[in-house]
């Protein structure tokens, strides 16, 4: 599953340790689901796209 | 009472502090009292690992899950496959000696003579679950970079 999450952060002027923050998890498992190598829950998910104010599928796509 | 909101390093922090400080009075203790410290702090590790579990993101988790499942089998397989070269002469007193001393006695009595069997059975199977816990703790992490 690939997604969109560095563009959006990029674009907010977020860094990693920010939006790892807003959703209450470590950096390194915002950098491990920016990079593909690891899929968030559905919970998370949802979470990730209430903190871009988005829907989950304008951020995850399937590969 | 609830829980102060720590977060999972520091509850990992506690229980391995609070774990091995207590298994060194019980090494100090030794006998029946430092059977119970040890028994005190086998619950000890158990509860605040709980608590840091709670605080854990899914991320870790799940690369706690998958070493457990994956690194704790292969480590348990291998320690059986090692457990005849562990029953060789001398190898035994050798490699697990110093854990037959911390079972004996103050007054220098003997350990139970159940304690070969204890170092072989429990202490020797753990030990090598730990070891394939770590190596594929450290391989998932290398692997989502």
């Amino acid at each position: 599953m690939k997604n969109r999450i560095r563009v959006l952060r990029a674009e907010k002027g977020w860094t990693q340790a920010d939006l790892a923050n807003a959703l209450d998890v470590s950096r390194n498992s915002v950098n491990a689901i920016e990079n593909g190598k690891y899929d968030p829950s559905l919970p998370l998910a949802f979470k990730i796209a209430d903190v871009f104010g988005m829907r989950i599928e304008e951020i995850f796509q399937k590969e | 009472m609830a829980a102060p909101k720590l977060s999972a390093r520091s509850w990992r922090i506690i229980a391995a502090l609070g774990f091995w400080a207590l298994v060194a009075v019980a090494a100090l203790l030794r006998g029946t009292a430092g059977l119970v410290l040890a028994y005190v702090a086998g619950v000890w590790l158990i509860v605040f690992s709980l608590l840091a579990w709670r605080r854990q993101d899914e991320y870790v988790r799940a690369a706690q899950k998958f070493s457990w499942i994956f690194g704790g089998l292969l480590g348990l397989l291998a320690s059986l496959a090692l457990l005849p070269a562990l029953l060789q002469p001398g190898v035994l007193v050798s490699l697990l000696g110093w854990i037959g001393d911390l079972l004996r006695a103050p007054d220098g009595s003997p350990p139970d003579p159940a304690a070969p069997a204890f170092l072989l059975g429990a202490v020797w199977i753990v030990a090598g679950q730990l070891v394939g816990f770590l190596v594929c703790w450290v391989g998932w992490h290398i692997a989502k970079r």
